[in-house]
């Protein structure tokens, strides 16, 4: 058996697809050839090492993204997310029952508007009131105000002029 | 020939029924996996691969005569939609080797390091494994898939024709001589790094 002749064992070799009588022919070979058995020692941790490969595991959430594709290009045929859905179903109850409020609401306000609870002795006309009388009150505090308005007096009511104030008498 | 329990669930898949095909991704989801990562060597690449295998699987059950295994015909759609993808990522000019990052394969690579002892070691299993993937994107694409299906896979010669379609006597040949590449390969970069 040549060098060739063996190189081209190596596989059956470590296939472990040699018979009996083969693989001893082939030892036998390989025990006078030490560069060779150095050659097929190194075929064989390499192929040993490549079959270390197959340790990569897979995504933790395959299934899930496959589930969520599959959703999607079905429009929602396959996998439906049922919880989702009774997520939403609650959700859509909440905004339900908070438009519900606000109707109640909005016809109670109408309620009280149409009974006459801010037009008639009450709301909008008592507020004109008071903020009229709070105007009065301040133009009555203020000093030049105060002034002004005894001069205007003075002016319609006599023609002597009284000094009302210290500037006018000054 | 297909067991009982495997015609069962092929029957399911058949009528869509959800929690048979979730059985079903969860028992070829690694195998699956594991051909498009080595075979891509890029692990984005193969996740996002992987799921549209088992889209196409989902939609497309119901071609599957079952005159092969069933696991024989999704390596068959795995290695069919790899080949696609690889000549897809070739004309956007991407060599998939750009993408193969050294830290994609971390959880890869901690399952190598369950079985050293220190630090000196877990390196030396990182780089043995960075080496072995760039000697296997080294190949061409045939022999890659020869070596990833029988080395990686440890399927049998047998089952290699099925998926392939190649005879017994191309595969042997072209896989010999692939399994020689991939040595030279491992060879010189070690040489190199000496």
């Amino acid at each position: 058996m040549n060098d060739d002749e063996l190189r081209a064992r190596f596989d059956d070799a470590i296939d472990d697809a040699l018979s009996a009588d083969e693989r001893r022919a082939f030892e036998a070979a390989l025990a006078t050839r030490p560069a060779l058995r150095a050659e097929y020692e190194r075929h064989r941790e390499v192929l040993e090492a490549t079959r270390a490969l197959g340790n990569a595991p897979a995504p933790v959430d395959l299934l899930g993204e496959v589930q969520r594709k599959l959703r999607a290009r079905s429009g929602g045929r396959f996998y439906r997310d049922r919880f989702a859905e009774q997520r939403g179903r609650r959700g859509g109850m909440g905004v339900m029952l908070l438009l519900s409020a606000l109707v109640v609401l909005l016809v109670l306000a109408w309620f009280a508007y149409a009974s006459g609870l801010f037009t008639e002795g009450g709301g909008p006309r008592r507020t004109r009131r008071i903020e009229s009388a709070s105007s009065a009150a301040m133009v009555s505090a203020w000093p030049s105000a105060r002034t002004y308005s005894a001069r205007r007096a003075s002016v319609r009511g006599s023609s002597s002029c009284t000094a009302s104030s210290p500037h006018d008498a000054a | 020939m297909q067991d009982a329990e495997e015609r069962d669930l092929i029957e399911k898949l058949k009528r869509r029924d959800e929690a048979a095909f979730s059985v079903f991704v969860r028992s070829f989801e690694q195998r699956v996996f594991r051909l498009l990562l080595r075979m891509l060597g890029d692990r984005a690449e193969a996740e996002d691969l992987a799921q549209e295998v088992f889209i196409s699987i989902f939609k497309a059950i119901e071609g599957f005569r079952g005159d092969a295994q069933l696991s024989t015909w999704v390596y068959r759609v795995a290695a069919n939609h790899c080949r696609n993808r690889i000549k897809y990522l070739a004309r956007r000019r991407r060599q998939v080797t750009d993408g193969y990052d050294e830290h994609s394969d971390e959880r890869a690579l901690s399952a190598a390091a369950l079985r050293t002892e220190g630090p000196d070691q877990l390196m030396e299993a990182r780089q043995t494994e960075r080496l072995l993937q760039e000697g296997l994107l080294s190949l061409d694409e045939e022999q890659r898939e020869l070596v990833v299906l029988r080395e990686v896979e440890h399927l049998s010669y047998e089952e290699i024709m099925a998926i392939t379609g190649l005879p017994e006597g191309t595969v042997k040949s072209r896989l010999h001589r692939a399994r020689a590449g991939l040595r030279e390969y491992i060879e010189r970069h070690e040489r190199g790094r000496r």
